[in-house]
């Protein structure tokens, strides 16, 4: 005859499971059988229990465990608030200008910030500087004689606007 | 017998059994009194349908279990809610004691139920349809979506802890 079952072994043919020779040992062993028995009595007690009686009051313990979640939102919510305002705080006193962060050594500016307009039409050097004069003054003077005093503008006649059209043009060749 | 009687008699054979469920798996008197409340107003609405359930039984005893999900899905916060409003919970004298909460003792009666809320979801289920209401294996792993094995593992857990509290000595 094989050893007895474990206590395990009985509950898990208990609950319908365990092998086919636990299952034919059960069969035969009397004291096994006996064991599987009690089993069934116990639960049969706590089959009563559960149906026949009150639960008991829940402790203070398992109580409060009711509260932990609100309480656990609260804190984290708090937290989250106390960061972002700590954080904005924070980048309020102590972040630079955005427009251009100098280093240490105070030798090389460099901008974070796109050029502006005025920035980016700068003229690179001098000749270009006096290109641009001379393109607004004639664009002044086109104006000028655009309208209809044409005839009495001593600056619009047809000589000076020859002249200054040969010079225009010799200027753009060179 | 008429629609309305017939539907009567099925409440009055049930709705014990229901609540009680609802209460083993709920763990809150109030909340398993909802539970009934909506199971059997699902009952009012199916009961007249053209292809109602072959037994009333199995059947309300699934939906309780569903509902009960339901109930839980819902979060802490109703829980919290009810845990405030307790008045009505606490131990009054009753007049007559009842006789078989007398035969169990009250230390057996604390330790089976302390053992019962210790397990967990699954396996209060579990044991709860295949030992209380007496379903096989099989309708148990149907009715909550589990595979046969998993069942049988999660009712073994259930009986070894149960057994051994209600086998513990005093």
């Amino acid at each position: 005859m094989s050893r007895c079952l474990s206590a395990r072994t009985l509950a898990r043919l208990y609950a319908d499971a365990g092998t086919r020779g636990q299952r034919t040992h059960l069969e035969a062993c009397q004291a096994c059988r006996a064991r599987y028995s009690e089993i069934g009595r116990d639960l049969a007690v706590v089959a009563t229990v559960l149906l026949r009686t009150s639960e008991p009051e829940p402790s203070h313990g398992r109580r409060v465990r009711f509260w932990l979640p609100a309480l656990g939102a609260a804190a984290t919510a708090a937290t989250v608030a106390i960061a972002i305002w700590t954080t904005s705080g924070l980048r309020t006193q102590t972040s630079p200008p955005r427009s251009s962060v100098v280093r240490s050594d105070d030798s090389v500016v460099v901008s974070t910030a796109p050029p502006s307009t005025a920035e980016s039409l700068r003229p690179h050097d001098a000749r270009i500087g006096e290109q641009l004069q001379e393109l607004e003054a004639a664009a002044m003077f086109e104006t000028w004689c655009d309208g209809v005093d044409i005839e009495g503008t001593p600056e619009c006649d047809v000589k000076s606007l020859a002249q200054r059209t040969n010079s225009w043009e010799s200027d753009l060749d060179s | 017998m008429d629609g309305a009687s017939s539907y009567q008699a099925v409440v009055e054979a049930h709705y014990g059994r229901v609540r009680r469920l609802a209460q083993l798996l709920l763990a809150d008197p109030e909340e398993a009194r909802d539970v009934a409340q909506d199971v059997f107003l699902k009952l009012h609405r199916t009961y007249d349908r053209d292809d109602p359930p072959v037994a009333w039984g199995p059947w309300l005893t699934r939906v309780t279990v569903n509902a009960c999900r339901d109930r839980r899905r819902v979060g802490w916060w109703p829980r919290w809610r009810h845990a405030t409003d307790r008045v009505e919970r606490l131990d009054l004298p009753a007049l007559e004691p009842n006789p078989e909460e007398v035969a169990v003792r009250a230390e057996l009666r604390r330790r089976v139920w302390h053992a019962f809320r210790a397990l967990s979801r699954r396996q209060r289920e579990v044991f709860v349809l295949r030992h209380l209401e007496g379903w096989s294996t099989e309708e148990v792993a149907t009715t909550l979506g589990l595979g046969v094995g998993s069942v049988k593992q999660h009712l073994f857990r259930a009986v070894h802890r149960l057994r051994a509290a209600a086998a513990e000595s005093p």
